[in-house]
């Protein structure tokens, strides 16, 4: 994959590019506040030159307990993912330049070293380490949001990850038993091992009902810590169902509601950066079809759809999260009217909407087509049809309402806001410029144009969009409110909570109860033998001397007679 | 309103922006209808063989979405406050603070 020279006159050779973001991550607690941010912007590219220059195939090899691992092994679609999360990254830094902290610009360097280290692991000792540290990073990074409540979404984050990490480690080492390799293998879900490995990446890649912790947590960090976890982990895990799982059927059945749930969900969120985690799960729906389908076109467009959606949703959380920097809020009810303050922040934002719901020209409509066609000529009407709902649900939330919330109409509490601020700027734009380098990719490579192709996406689009602007026009849509969500999480937020809290309250009264009666029952025996023996008693009391010498001569006579007769 | 600065994106911002946006769209599916007819594609099984399945289709979806999330609505939505830990304190941040307030 050699596409550039080694800068670095071979001293990074057999080092993965991960390892040089987890380094600068560790190394930016050390240093200054003010180089921090330079940190952040520079490890990333510095990776992303040494990953230019690797070359392809296993290296970076060590022994561990007797066995090889490899740390890199460059492949097509891992060069693809690393270089965009590389890429991604130094973008997410610059964005980040205002961060001074240690823990949110460590946390996100080894988290974004981890995610690259993963989807560039030659083995499966290494992509395991990589990807259980990317969620402690990432938990970190949640934690950093300072908050009470980012405090609480990061412990349940915690909890999940390392559950979904004890799984993987499980289907790994049962493999590995059965194979003693620590190479990739191809799942099979009569096994032991398949299940514990579909379970943890459906954790990691948020299948239905087992989703709750990415809507939970990632909207509690700051506002660019969740610019950087939307980018990392939930990529790395359909990477790795396409290393594990390539046309696993039960995928075709999970990545069509994966689509179409989170439409709903997205279009009721209040918290405008919980909306737009809803459409990156549903977009991680359209990969994971793709992914079961199996076919090299259908690969080959999950792999694309997953790196447009890298750079789309990118520049959708830059853009809210610029908005949450200067007004303090990411609420839908809270905000309104902004672009006539921030122009070029709500600028970014109809891009990065527009190129989430695959316009031509944008990132997504490179994959989003192509992907379309793939699903609708491999599976049935249902499950084309759950598709393209969610296809068109992207229209209405992620690609037009979180604009149209935060930027357009009037301002719903009267805020106003500054600009974001140039580095933040210059971060979107870079981001739009990579969103249309990906869109014109394709024309790059001389493919040829279809005007057919184009008018039939655009027809899917146009219509989607007609409905979505006549419920708005006509005051269809949900109402914007303050409000929270119910969703699968309400089972361990609230159910769960009032279970034990419950049982707690039951065990409690039933142990007074015991303890009360217990208690009266010792109390009633000691009162008892007190009455009975106690020093008011004949048996206690004390007696007068004549009394106890009569009573030792009468002993004295007794004993005589009894051994004289 | 006459406080609000003036800029491009001042046409989203007026009363009459939705209406205008609608008529927009209108016109452009009505263009992308007619284009339909002129350049017919079969990229897509099912939906070629309806005249103009993919609109047809992406119109059913969106409004099918817009038509669920009224019932939903009421069964998903709680007052902001519904998570609220006992322990939430009160120098969290102005959302939070808004929406314990709601």
């Amino acid at each position: 994959m050699t596409i550039a020279l080694d800068l670095f006159g071979g001293y990074l050779d057999g080092i993965s590019p991960g390892f040089i973001l987890i380094a600068a991550g560790l190394l930016a607690t050390l240093l200054p506040n003010a180089l921090r941010p330079v940190l952040g912007v520079g490890a990333p590219l510095i990776a992303l030159a040494h990953l230019l220059a690797l070359p392809a195939g296993p290296h970076g090899t060590f022994e561990m307990l007797g066995v090889t691992v490899a740390t890199i092994d460059v492949t097509p679609a891992g060069f693809a993912l690393g270089a965009s999360f590389l890429a991604a990254a130094a973008i997410a830094g610059l964005f980040n330049w205002h961060e001074r902290a240690g823990l949110p610009q460590a946390a996100g360097l080894v988290y974004a070293g981890c995610a690259t280290g993963a989807v560039l692991a030659g083995d499966l000792p290494s992509f395991f380490l990589f990807f259980e540290v990317s969620s402690i990073a990432a938990a970190f990074l949640v934690w950093s949001g300072g908050t009470s409540r980012s405090l609480a979404a990061g412990m349940r984050f915690a909890v999940i990850n390392i559950l979904a990490g004890v799984l993987l480690l499980e289907a790994f080492l049962l493999t590995y038993k059965v194979t003693h390799s620590v190479a990739f293998f191809t799942a099979d879900l009569s096994t032991s091992a398949g299940i514990y490995l579909i379970l943890a990446l459906g954790i990691r890649s948020c299948f239905p009902v087992l989703h709750a912790w990415l809507t939970d947590a990632y909207p509690e960090s700051t506002p660019g810590g969740t610019v950087l976890l939307s980018v990392f982990a939930i990529s790395t895990s359909v990477y790795a169902l396409m290393r594990f799982m390539p046309g696993e059927q039960v995928l075709t059945l999970v990545g069509p509601i994966m689509v179409a749930f989170p439409v709903l969900l997205a279009l009721l969120s209040n918290d405008l950066r919980r909306t737009l985690c809803y459409g990156l799960i549903s977009q991680v729906g359209l990969a994971v079809t793709a992914i079961g389908i199996g076919t090299p076109d259908a690969l080959t467009a999950a792999m694309t759809l997953t790196v447009a959606n890298i750079f789309g949703f990118l520049l959708m959380f830059m853009a809210i999260g610029a908005v949450l920097f200067r007004t303090g809020t990411a609420s839908a009810a809270g905000l309104g009217g902004l672009a006539a303050y921030m122009p070029w922040t709500t600028a970014a934002a109809v891009v990065g909407g527009l190129s989430v719901a695959g316009l031509p020209v944008l990132a997504g409509g490179t994959a989003i087509p192509g992907l379309l066609s793939a699903v609708w000529a491999s599976s049935g009407p249902y499950v084309a049809a759950l598709v393209l709902f969610g296809v068109a649900g992207v229209w209405a939330h992620a690609g037009l309402r979180v604009p149209a919330a935060a930027f357009f109409g009037t301002a719903r509490e009267g805020r106003t806001a500054d600009e974001a601020p140039a580095h933040m700027l210059v971060a979107m734009l870079l981001a739009v410029v990579a969103c249309l380098a990906i869109g014109l990719m394709p024309y790059w490579n001389n493919m040829p144009f279809v005007m057919a192709d184009l008018v039939l996406h655009m027809q899917g689009l146009a219509f989607a969009l007609l409905v979505y602007l006549a419920a708005r026009a006509w005051g269809l849509l949900p109402k914007e409110e303050h409000s929270a969500l119910i969703d699968v999480d309400w089972l361990y937020r609230r159910l769960g909570p009032a279970i034990v809290a419950g049982v707690m309250a039951t065990t409690n009264s039933l142990y007074e109860v015991w303890q009360n009666f217990v208690t009266a029952r010792l109390s009633g025996g000691f009162r008892a033998m007190f009455s009975a023996a106690g020093p008011q008693t004949n048996v206690a009391t004390t007696w007068g001397t004549g009394i106890g010498v009569l009573w030792v001569a009468v002993l004295l006579v007794v004993m005589l007679l009894v051994s004289y007769v | 309103m006459s406080d609000t600065p003036k800029n491009f994106w001042s046409w989203v911002l007026s009363d009459n922006a939705d209406r205008n946006l609608l008529v927009t769209i209108a016109v452009l599916c009505v263009v992308l209808a007619v284009a339909g007819l002129v350049f017919p594609s079969s990229a897509i099984p099912y939906l070629a063989d309806i005249p103009m399945g993919t609109a047809i289709a992406a119109f059913t979806a969106a409004l099918t979405a817009i038509v669920l999330s009224w019932p939903l609505r009421f069964l998903l939505r709680r007052r902001a406050s519904y998570y609220a830990e006992p322990t939430d304190k009160q120098a969290d941040t102005q959302d939070n603070k808004k929406d314990s307030e709601a």
